[in-house]
């Protein structure tokens, strides 16, 4: 098993550096297109929502992202010190399905992270919020 | 992330090069509103070389397309790859857009 830790600060430049880490070691651990593509949209919509929703746009606050590769799953572990807050407790979006007139701008977010990952958790421990995404990387991918 | 604007005709062409990621949603979101306002033409957004998008890139296409809508004009994506369609589809944009397109039938479906 292969680990990779990094610390970005709650802001956009936080993000591209997050990206880019992403991408590097994607190449490293030779991940696939796809797999990549997907870890990468999940870990975004996770942060950016951390970052807007979780501290409430402050830009000084730590986040830890912590990045392995197992026998048969990509795994990212995201925590952060802002308060409680569950992702999976957002409601699905409800009009997916409907024309444009009635489609909401937004929400949007954590329905691909469910889409595009294999598992997605969420506990609180040790007065940090802790998300982990997981993707399987041996089935074709 | 760079956004290359020409014209063909009457038709104005946007061709998306690189990623619609969280450092550059702010760019596209001002691009397209600027793009809408007072919209005059037809819009073809060329995605062959569109990596990424994230929910706000999508949130900006939807916008776009509520405006183009609301000034009798069309707005039509082409050449979308594998990955953009897949998020399309999960978030229920094949139904409001055409993700199949290529340029040629963009434009032909247009003028």
């Amino acid at each position: 098993m292969r680990n990779h830790i990094i610390h970005i600060k709650s802001r956009l430049s936080g993000v591209g550096i997050m990206n880019e880490q992403l991408a590097k070691i994607s190449k490293e651990w030779s991940i696939s297109k796809d797999v990549a593509f997907s870890m990468n949209l999940a870990l975004e919509e996770i942060v950016t929502n951390v970052i807007q929703h979780g501290y409430n746009g402050h830009d000084e606050y730590d986040i830890t992202i912590r990045f392995s590769l197992e026998k048969h799953n990509l795994r990212i572990q995201i925590k952060d010190g802002a308060p409680e807050f569950n992702p999976l407790e957002i409601p699905e979006p409800d009009d997916l399905a409907k024309p444009l007139e009635d489609r909401n701008i937004g929400g949007l977010g954590i329905h691909l992270v469910k889409k595009f990952t294999d598992n997605f958790s969420y506990r609180r421990m040790n007065s940090k919020n802790v998300i982990t995404l997981l993707k399987k990387i041996d089935d074709g991918n | 992330m760079e956004i290359k604007q020409t014209n063909i005709g009457q038709i104005q062409i946007v061709e998306l090069i690189g990623r619609i990621d969280a450092p550059n949603n702010s760019k596209i979101e001002d691009f397209f509103a600027k793009l809408t306002e007072n919209l005059e033409s037809n819009i073809v957004v060329d995605c062959n070389n569109l990596d990424f998008i994230n929910s706000s890139g999508l949130r900006v296409f939807i916008m776009s397309l509520k405006k183009s809508k609301a000034a009798n004009k069309q707005i039509l994506l082409c050449n979308l790859q594998k990955n953009i369609k897949e998020v399309f589809q999960y978030s229920g944009f094949d139904n409001l857009f055409n993700i199949n397109l290529n340029k040629e039938e963009a434009l032909e479906k247009i003028s």
